[in-house]
């Protein structure tokens, strides 16, 4: 505009170099980075017209369901999560409705983002929430027991349920839905499919037990936290892993390495795959 | 004839009620008299026209006393409702007949701070 105007015409080279200054100004001070995760949810089914709308009510109950279900995981991952009471953290893992997502009709929702003031920011717990929700929508329609139990495995049962109830209330609806989120995405490829998964993760699928045993310890990957106990009089080894609570997996190898104790172990068994042994803490062995 | 601002906060690009193609759209023609009326609200909004009729008052000094002004900003939107707070400018777009004798440079001689944004908005 300005290379148009007539050197002639002052005031208005003046007016337009004044607010191209003020364009400038206002960019330069942008931060360089601003990142903002979004998701998509979309859903398909009786409830959906086309692209063009969705039934208010059934909206904003699924929407709800699956936040809850993001902020339930979310707090798992931190280990907060218990059987019952409030999410714990519920408000710093809210997801932000920011706009609809096309492509049938759905939810464009904003993650928050970790505080950007911090020298070494961490991915927000709710970031990492949305992944296992994708990957367990994934692994429920498609995945073997053995997978579906390695990421239930990561997640409270609590957490769990609060998905299969969103998966479950789409069922009731006769609605499927995808998920998308940072450029990958996996969507229900139509209601059989959706209903199918939400049977396998259903609380009766899922079976959550403590076992004891007296055996020794033959040694844990301190970084990979993975452990093999041998049972006494048995040559069968366990397979497992070291729980969160347990700072450094190595005390294993320094304190109880080859030694007999009674050890007891939390076990998810998912349907019929192999059960998943976790030691939860140093207090469930001893002598 | 300005409208009422929509629920969205904010002047609504067609008068309600009218088709989408109706001239009688953004921006509304008016005078300075209705701007006052449908606007002057506050003690703050009243400060910042009494600011345009001073900018007003330097250009008809110099002579420039025909043409038209577009304003817009938060002066124009609901913010008190939106983001409860006052409006913080008004932006003005002048659009003017040169006084006769003038150039634009012989204007900005007589006045150089009246064509100067960053002096005017205060």
């Amino acid at each position: 505009m300005l290379a148009e105007i007539p050197e002639e015409n002052v005031i208005d080279r003046l007016g337009l170099e004044s607010r191209l200054e003020e364009a400038r100004s206002l960019i330069a001070s942008v931060p360089e980075e601003v990142i903002v995760n979004k998701a998509r949810l979309t859903f398909r089914g009786p409830p959906v017209v086309g692209s063009h709308g969705i039934v208010a009510d059934f909206a904003a109950v699924a929407a709800g369901s699956f936040a809850k279900a993001v902020t339930a995981v979310a707090a798992s991952i931190s280990d907060n999560l218990r059987d019952k009471g409030p999410i714990p953290n519920r408000q710093e893992n809210q997801l932000l409705i920011t706009g609809t997502a096309i492509g049938s009709f759905g939810f464009e929702f904003e993650l928050p983002n970790p505080d950007n003031n911090e020298i070494f920011p961490v991915r927000s717990k709710a970031e990492d929430a949305l992944q296992k929700i994708k990957e367990l929508f994934r692994l429920a329609a498609n995945g073997t027991d053995d997978e579906v139990a390695e990421l239930i495995d990561e997640i409270h049962p609590r957490a769990v349920k609060n998905a299969a109830e969103f998966l479950e209330y789409l069922a009731e609806n006769g609605a499927w839905c995808g998920v998308e989120f940072k450029d990958e995405y996996f969507r229900f490829s139509n209601i059989d499919q959706l209903r199918f998964s939400a049977d396998r993760l259903k609380e009766d699928n899922i079976d959550e037990r403590d076992e004891s045993y007296r055996g020794e310890f033959q040694g844990v990957l301190p970084k990979g936290r993975a452990f093999e106990f041998k049972k006494s009089g048995d040559k069968n080894i366990i397979k497992g892993k070291v729980g969160v609570k347990i700072d450094d997996a190595d005390v294993l190898n320094r304190k109880f390495l080859h030694q007999a104790v009674n050890a007891e172990f939390h076990v998810i068994q998912f349907g019929k795959g192999q059960p998943r042994y976790t030691l939860e803490s140093l207090d469930n062995i001893s002598a | 004839m300005i409208p009422e601002w929509n629920m969205a906060g904010v002047l609504p690009p067609v008068s309600p009620g009218l088709p989408g193609a109706h001239p009688n759209r953004s921006p509304y023609e008016t005078d300075l008299d209705h701007v006052i009326d449908q606007f002057a609200t506050s003690p703050d909004r009243i400060k910042m026209l009494k600011g345009l009729l001073d900018f007003r008052l330097e250009l008809s000094k110099v002579g420039i006393t025909k043409g038209f002004q577009w304003l817009d900003e938060s002066f124009l939107e609901n913010v008190e409702d939106l983001e409860s707070r006052s409006p913080r400018d008004i932006d003005v777009v002048t659009f003017y007949y040169l006084p006769e004798g003038e150039t634009q440079q012989s204007l900005l001689i007589k006045q150089p701070a009246l064509f100067q944004s960053s002096n005017t908005k205060d």
